[in-house]
């Protein structure tokens, strides 16, 4: 039986169906169109480059979901639900378009053997995982996922519109004279409950149930552009859309940019379309607060809320007939100071985020605004007075940037003099740190013993300025690196070799080489290379446990993860890995300039701390080895901190080999 | 208001500061100068005076290394107008600074009846903090100095000091006056390097003909020179028996026993 041939409460099927469409793609339109009108109210960002690779990193993440697979309660029963989606909604549609012309010599979806199988069969699978995330959302519901009715309804909404589909399977069995079928499995098992049903009323009941799937289907539409479902629509563009696709991890450079963006964004209108999409594709999941080292130490930053308040804020006051003075501002009133200053830029949100939203550059959009108001706290603009005038962060004459190789007598080229293979870019911490002086040393000394032909740049090198630029000091760090371009400009060298993997990220990823970029080598690499060509003589075999911690800026923003492990593996040291590890890693928390802040609110435990107590719980490892000298000052000050000392030694890489090769 | 703000140059003590072959002057090899931080407070304080009572600040400043720079920073913090008296700052003593800087604001109009001049208290060197006083002298003006804190109204000002002991006092003077500043009520206040790029891109430096002063210096320096070493203190280690031998060597040799 036709279920649009049949009556409902006097009316005629075809035209109440035409009625309830027309109404909620009405809806649906209208709504969608008003949220398109929010984002082209933002600024303008070229995201249509290399529309192919984009296509293929949305095809794969859209289609496959890997990142969805990232937490393993939720990540079958998520891929089930959205293949269900894909299936149900094609079905819907083909069900609609047949329903609306009764004329067309085409069956109903369900009427062609094999797509009833899949919708049947389907239907179980995503009950089934429905009934796994309800359990997840009910019994054990992560921390910070968003635990609204908005989510509750759509789980019922969804599972209504599985109830229906096999149930309209069933009556139609019976009404049908009781045949099973194979290509109907789910509704043969189901049909024996409605066994003593007359045909006709089964009949009657199954056209029923296509209703009712019907408008679920369609009050759906309408419900899905006012709720957190919207990530469904907007995701798939967020993917297809986002930086990563095409540009190196973290990318704070907008292309195509008609405007000046050096000042940030103080209004959601200043935020590009792109950073304001986020918000429609963001699914409440709270990945990304469960990542994020300053939510887990107890600063008042969550991620997921940073995405959100902004979209609250643009549809709250974007949508409503405004009056422009009582309106809430984005900075001071729905996002604060405080938030915005407390994110590392560690990239372990935008790791994690299966939408592929874009966290961290939307955070120092905002903290340029900051800047070009001067709301810089009182350290943090020191630091920023003596980058801009010594070009370091320590306040030290430029001339001082190489006496370590004076202290230990080190006769070290000047790239600028005489040609080297190696320019080691050295860095602020490794230059001045008085904690870091002896590591600095000890890598020179290696390097030399390896026979390395490498040359410094002297008082002329600069911060390379990474932390500036995540500070949202736009303007400093392009004097920054213009005076590194020049001054690497008249030097000769083949590699820029790099202790700090702040620099180095900056120098591969963020300087405008015009196509004649050199290799960018961390120190990691250039030993693991000089190990596995034999140049480095290993006079001392090391014994025991060690665990190694991943720097933000060496492993999830460049992807170096083997290289320093197979170097501690050559030294003879076991590498025992802490849970999070690799691009799990957690964050030292001096990333981003936070290194420079001071902590004015009361938090739980600093990232350091959090992550010196995690490779404590490892059985026999006393070595926790870095790969970057900010994690010399941050690790060895949580040693003290949380107790650990005696117990457990920060050492940098280079020392252990620096050990092995005396 | 009508407000001034004086920005000094002195020599930046990162850089290490060696004396020259004469003996009298600082080396100028690595020699780089920065502006004077009680300097820095004075313009702030005349960008909060600015903030709530309105009017315009102007820098004045003799010509010096890196002063182009300072000037241009001192627009983009929100200065109104930048005056550069081409000469030389290094040359010239406190009390021959004073008279340029008295000759600047002797011209016609310059000092209006809500006129407020602030210099620096104090600068490296200048440590009697000479120069504010001598140009309110030689103006004819009221002058407080090492000021902390301005209120203004009413063609006065109330001007705040901060005294040993935790001790506050509030003075009131009427305007036009010289004050010269310690700190402002806020820290400076930070400046993008984008701004100071702008600033230098749109605004200009305007210059003030001036006569240079018939006499530039009226010290003499004798002798400049770094402190030497003092005697060495010498520990004595051991058993206590040991230490007092050890001791009454050490004071026989110096014959003191």
């Amino acid at each position: 039986m036709d279920p649009v041939k049949i009556t409902w409460f006097g009316l005629p099927g075809v035209p109440l169906l035409w009625v309830l469409t027309l109404m909620a793609f009405g809806v649906f339109g209208y709504r969608v169109g008003q949220l398109v009108g929010l984002l082209r109210r933002g600024r303008y960002e070229s995201r249509f480059d290399q529309p192919a690779r984009r296509l293929a990193h949305a095809l794969k993440h859209v289609l496959l979901q890997p990142r969805i697979f990232n937490e393993r309660a939720i990540g079958l029963p998520h891929f089930l639900i959205f293949w269900g989606f894909v299936l149900y909604a094609g079905c819907f549609n083909w069900g609609l378009v047949r329903g609306l012309f009764p004329f067309l010599p085409v069956p109903y979806p369900d009427e062609v053997r094999v797509v009833g199988w899949f919708l049947e069969v389907f239907a179980v699978l995503v009950l089934v995982a429905l009934g796994a995330a309800l359990v997840r959302r009910v019994f054990f519901a992560p921390p910070h996922l968003h635990l609204s009715l908005d989510a509750n309804l759509i789980l019922a909404l969804i599972g209504l519109l599985m109830v229906s589909t096999v149930l309209g399977s069933a009556f139609r069995i019976v009404g049908e004279g009781g045949h099973t079928s194979a290509w109907a499995p789910v509704g043969s098992v189901v049909h024996g409950a409605f066994a003593g049903m007359a045909a006709d009323t089964a009949r009657r009941w199954a056209a029923g149930m296509w209703w009712v799937h019907m408008m679920g289907v369609l009050f759906f539409l309408v419900y899905l552009p006012y709720s957190k479902h919207l990530h469904l629509l907007a995701a798939p563009f967020n993917v297809f859309f986002s930086q990563a696709a095409t540009r190196p991890v973290g990318d704070l450079g907008v292309r195509g940019a008609t405007e000046d963006l050096t000042a940030g964004a103080s209004r959601w209108q200043e935020l590009t379309w792109k950073q304001l999409l986020g918000g429609f594709s963001c699914a409440e999941c709270g990945r990304c607060d469960r990542a994020c080292p300053a939510t887990a130490s107890g600063y008042p930053l969550e991620p997921q809320q940073i995405i959100q308040k902004v979209k609250n804020h643009m549809v709250g006051t974007g949508l409503a007939p405004t009056n422009g003075n009582s309106l809430p501002k984005l900075i001071g009133d729905v996002i604060t100071e405080k938030e915005i200053w407390a994110c590392t830029t560690c990239m372990a949100c935008m790791n994690i985020c299966a939408v592929w939203n874009e966290q961290v550059p939307l955070i120092v959009t905002l903290r340029r605004h900051l800047v070009s108001q001067g709301q810089v706290e009182r350290t943090l603009q020191d630091v920023l007075g003596n980058l801009q005038r010594y070009g370091n962060s320590f306040g030290k004459s430029d001339r001082m940037r190489a006496k370590w190789t004076q202290t230990a007598g080190l006769k070290i080229k000047d790239a600028r003099k005489e040609p080297v293979e190696y320019l080691w870019f050295v860095g602020d911490y490794a230059s001045y740190d008085p904690r870091c002086e002896d590591i600095t040393q000890k890598t020179a000394r290696v390097f030399a013993q390896a026979g390395l032909d490498f040359g410094l740049l002297y008082d002329a090198e600069r911060n390379a300025g990474n932390d500036v630029r995540r500070i949202g000091e736009e303007g400093l760090f392009e004097m920054l690196r213009d005076k590194n371009l020049q001054a690497l400009g008249k030097a000769q060298f083949k590699k820029l070799l790099t202790t700090d993997p702040h620099t180095y990220h900056t120098l591969k990823n963020e300087y405008p080489w015009n196509g004649h970029r050199p290799e960018v080598l961390h120190y990691t690499e250039v030993l693991d290379a000089l190990l596995q060509a034999g140049k480095l003589p290993l006079r001392t075999r090391l014994a025991g446990r060690v665990t190694y911690h991943d720097p933000c800026y060496l492993g999830r923003y460049n992807g170096i993860y083997d290289p320093p492990r197979r170097v501690l593996r050559a030294l003879g040291l076991e590498v025992v890995e802490m849970p999070r590890c690799r691009d799990r890693s957690y964050c030292c928390g001096a990333g981003g300039g936070r290194i420079w802040m001071e902590d004015t609110e009361k938090i739980r435990e600093r990232p350091a701390e959090n992550r010196i107590r995690e490779a404590a719980a490892l059985s026999g490892v006393t070595t926790f080895v870095v790969a970057c000298p900010k994690d010399i000052a941050m690790f060895r000050d949580a040693v003290k901190t949380t107790g650990q000392e005696g117990r457990m030694a920060v050492k940098d890489l280079a020392e252990l080999v620096a050990e092995a090769t005396t | 208001m009508n407000l001034y703000v004086l920005l000094k140059m002195v020599p930046d003590t990162v850089e290490e500061l060696n004396v020259s072959a004469d003996g009298q002057s600082l080396d100028s090899e690595f020699l780089r100068f920065k502006l004077s931080e009680p300097d820095d407070h004075a313009l702030e304080q005349a960008l909060l005076l600015k903030e709530k009572h309105g009017g315009t600040v102007t820098v004045v400043a003799l010509d010096a290394p890196e002063v182009d720079d300072v000037l241009f920073t001192a627009l983009a913090k929100g200065g109104d107008r930048a005056v550069k008296i081409p000469i030389a700052q290094a040359g010239l003593g406190t009390a021959a600074s004073a008279g340029v800087l008295a000759a600047f604001f002797a011209a016609p109009g310059a000092i209006t009846p809500d006129t407020l001049l602030l210099p620096g208290s104090q600068a490296i060197d200048d440590l009697e903090g000479e120069l504010a006083p001598l140009l309110a002298a030689a103006l004819n003006l009221p002058y407080v100095g090492v000021v902390c804190g301005v209120q203004a109204a009413d063609g006065k000002a109330t001007i705040l000091k901060e005294f040993a002991g935790g001790l506050r006092a509030e003075f009131e003077v009427a305007l036009p006056a010289v004050l010269g500043i310690q700190s402002a009520e806020k820290p400076p206040r930070y400046v993008p390097v984008a701004k100071v790029r702008a600033a230098m891109k749109s605004a200009t430096i305007d210059t003030a003909e001036l006569a240079p002063p018939d006499r530039p210096v009226q010290l003499d320096i004798a002798r400049l020179y770094k402190p030497e070493a003092a005697g060495r203190a010498e520990m004595v280690e051991g058993a206590p028996a040991d230490v007092a031998d050890k001791l009454v060597d050490v004071l026989a040799k110096h014959s003191v026993v």
